[in-house]
């Protein structure tokens, strides 16, 4: 049967460029080039986020054949539990979907310091607006109020045109920097740091079904690798040949770079800059969390609790349990200063996930190679496997790096949500399953047994 | 279980469950008030049939009768094996469940797919 080609509201290139390259322009982001430029020197910066995006080609390659395959919002959980188990296939997303939880409360806390840092205001004064913004986050997403499409394309243009004129500016007017302390050189925290730049892009591939051609997809994560490796890397640059070590120890630094190069005025741009990724962050990761957590809970692997709907059609205790999950977050982090170690915890979280795509390609070539598979890795199996070693890698070195200082605080949380997360899916999980398995044989039997009456003929006395 | 060793729903009988599926929602306040803001043209396409195909339209929350065939252009297209499709609408089975587990395959807004489901819910969980 031939799939039809028309869809009354297809999203198009341009919508899923925006959206892929909003999905990964975070706040967050910001703090990822200030820690990368630890490593490495503001003029030489480039090399870094291009490399980090040389690397993210790959990636797009990866989530491409899996997409292609089998396109569905569905995304990681559906390709592993092909690949792999479901079991394993539910814990790896849901430990995954931590990284929602901390690039949500890293927004909120960068946004609230830096409004309070604009304003003059105090720390705590900056933690009342961590928080306000959260509630209001919370109370917009229960109202079903969201991001549409057309809005979505212009908060993530003004963000990436913004970006890159206020770094051109800072980079020819910059000033001559004070010596800070001197780099440390690593190139593979650079490398790491240039990467985790570009994360969260292919989450544009959970918008699969809204594109009437499967190439759509693919084009849209290249033309955001493109773009993101364009603003970024500018950005960067500025940041290194305008603001010094002690700056960018910051949970601010783009706004002393705006500042450095337009004054206050740029600094007030880019405050309204931020603030606007954080609504991309906001609108994207609340609903599609709330959205994971509720259909996990149709499945019935999660507690019917989950599947709950106010009356906009939104499913409460996600949205509750994110936005609650993520102010504490944010709180904890504002109050001990220790946002380098939530880019840690994020770039260790996306480098497994990336290092668990490749592998289901590994697997998915021997196990399925009849389906179809519009676009496929170069060389297959042989590099699905080279990328599910390096990600590996970049993963564990990650997940033992705080900053510039070796710790294992990173790996010790993820190690945590991860045994909670598996004690859940094997303890619980059955329970569950049981349960709505048991419910379904129960509807299957009636049915069949009502069809079976309807189809048998009427017996009258006469008959034999 | 593979596709071949499965029951094959006809027409009439997906099309007489999506019948009693739509006087089912018209009559559920919950769907009503919920979905009130919710237009969505659904086509229903079973890969195992090519009989099987209805146009179910939904305006501002209120279901209008199903139409066999595929009827302008749709804002949600769900296609799956006859017994999953009806499986859904008798309320055995729920869409995201399904759709989860890829025994149906939608194409169109992840949010239509989760109001479908919602009002599914609705209809059949009494929520």
């Amino acid at each position: 049967m031939t799939e039809q080609q028309q869809l009354s509201r297809a999203l198009s290139l341009g919508g899923a460029s925006a959206i892929s390259t909003g999905l990964a322009f975070a706040a967050i982001n910001f703090l990822g080039m200030a820690q990368l430029l630890d490593y490495i020197s503001g003029p030489m910066s480039w090399v870094a986020v291009l490399a980090g995006g040389l690397m993210i080609l790959g990636v797009r390659a990866v989530f491409s054949e899996l997409n292609g395959m089998y396109p569905t919002a569905a995304g990681i959980r559906l390709w592993m539990s092909r690949a792999i188990n479901d079991r394993l296939a539910l814990i790896v997303t849901l430990t995954y979907m931590t990284a929602i939880v901390l690039v949500i409360a890293a927004d909120a806390f960068i946004i609230g310091e830096a409004i309070a840092h604009v304003f003059n205001n105090g720390h705590t004064v900056a933690i009342i607006y961590v928080a306000a913004l959260l509630v209001f986050a919370t109370w917009m997403n229960l109202r079903g109020i969201k991001l549409a499409g057309a809005a979505e394309k212009i908060v993530t243009s003004v963000v990436v045109v913004g970006t890159v004129a206020i770094g051109l500016v800072a980079i020819v007017h910059h000033p001559t920097v004070p010596a800070g302390p001197t780099h440390s050189s690593s190139p593979l925290q650079a490398l790491i740091l240039g990467i985790f730049l570009y994360t969260a892009f292919e989450w544009v591939t959970t918008n699969a079904e809204e594109v009437v051609q499967p190439k759509i997809i693919p084009r849209a994560m290249l033309i955001a690798i493109i773009v993101l490796a364009v603003s970024q890397t500018v950005f960067t640059v500025a940041m290194g040949v305008t603001i010094n070590a002690d700056q960018r120890t910051t949970a601010y630094p783009q706004l002393l770079v705006a500042q450095q190069a337009m004054g206050h005025v740029g600094m007030l741009l880019m405050l309204g800059i931020t603030a606007l990724t954080a609504v991309n962050t906001f609108n994207g990761g609340f609903v599609t969390l709330s959205r994971f957590v509720y259909a996990v809970a149709r499945e019935g692997k999660l507690p019917r609790a989950f599947t709950r709907l106010n009356d906009r059609a939104v499913p409460v205790l996600p949205v509750y349990l994110l936005g609650g999950s993520s102010l504490v977050l944010a709180v904890v982090v504002a109050a001990t200063g220790s946002w380098v170690m939530v880019v840690s915890v994020c770039a260790a979280l996306e480098m497994m996930i990336y290092a668990v795509a490749a592998y289901v390609v590994f697997r998915l070539r021997r196990k399925a190679p009849e389906i179809e598979r519009p676009f496929r890795v170069v060389a297959g199996r042989p590099v699905a496997f080279a990328f599910t070693v390096v990600f590996g890698l970049l993963a564990v070195v990650s997940s033992v790096t705080v900053g510039k200082s070796t710790s294992a605080t990173p790996l010790i949380f993820l190690a945590v949500v991860a045994a909670l997360v598996t004690v859940y899916v094997y303890t619980v999980v059955p329970r569950l399953e049981r349960r709505e398995a048991e419910e379904l044989a129960a509807r299957r039997a009636a049915r069949a047994a009502a069809r079976a009456g309807r189809s048998e003929p009427a017996v009258t006395p006469d008959s034999p | 279980m593979s596709t071949e060793d499965r029951e094959s729903i006809r027409a009439d009988e997906l099309e007489q469950a999506l019948e009693e599926y739509v006087d089912k929602a018209n009559a559920s306040p919950r769907a009503q008030k919920t979905l009130a803001t919710w237009t969505c043209r659904v086509h229903i396409e079973a890969f195992d049939a090519d009989d099987v195909r209805f146009t179910y339209v939904v305006d501002n929350g209120a279901s209008q009768p199903v139409v066999r065939g595929l009827v302008g252009v749709p804002d949600l297209i769900v296609r799956g094996h006859s017994m999953d499709l009806a499986e859904i609408f008798w309320g055995d089975a729920n869409p995201v469940s399904n759709y989860m587990q890829g025994a149906i395959k939608t194409q169109g807004r992840a949010d239509d797919v989760m109001r479908l489901d919602a009002m599914a819910m609705f209809v059949f969980l009494g929520q």
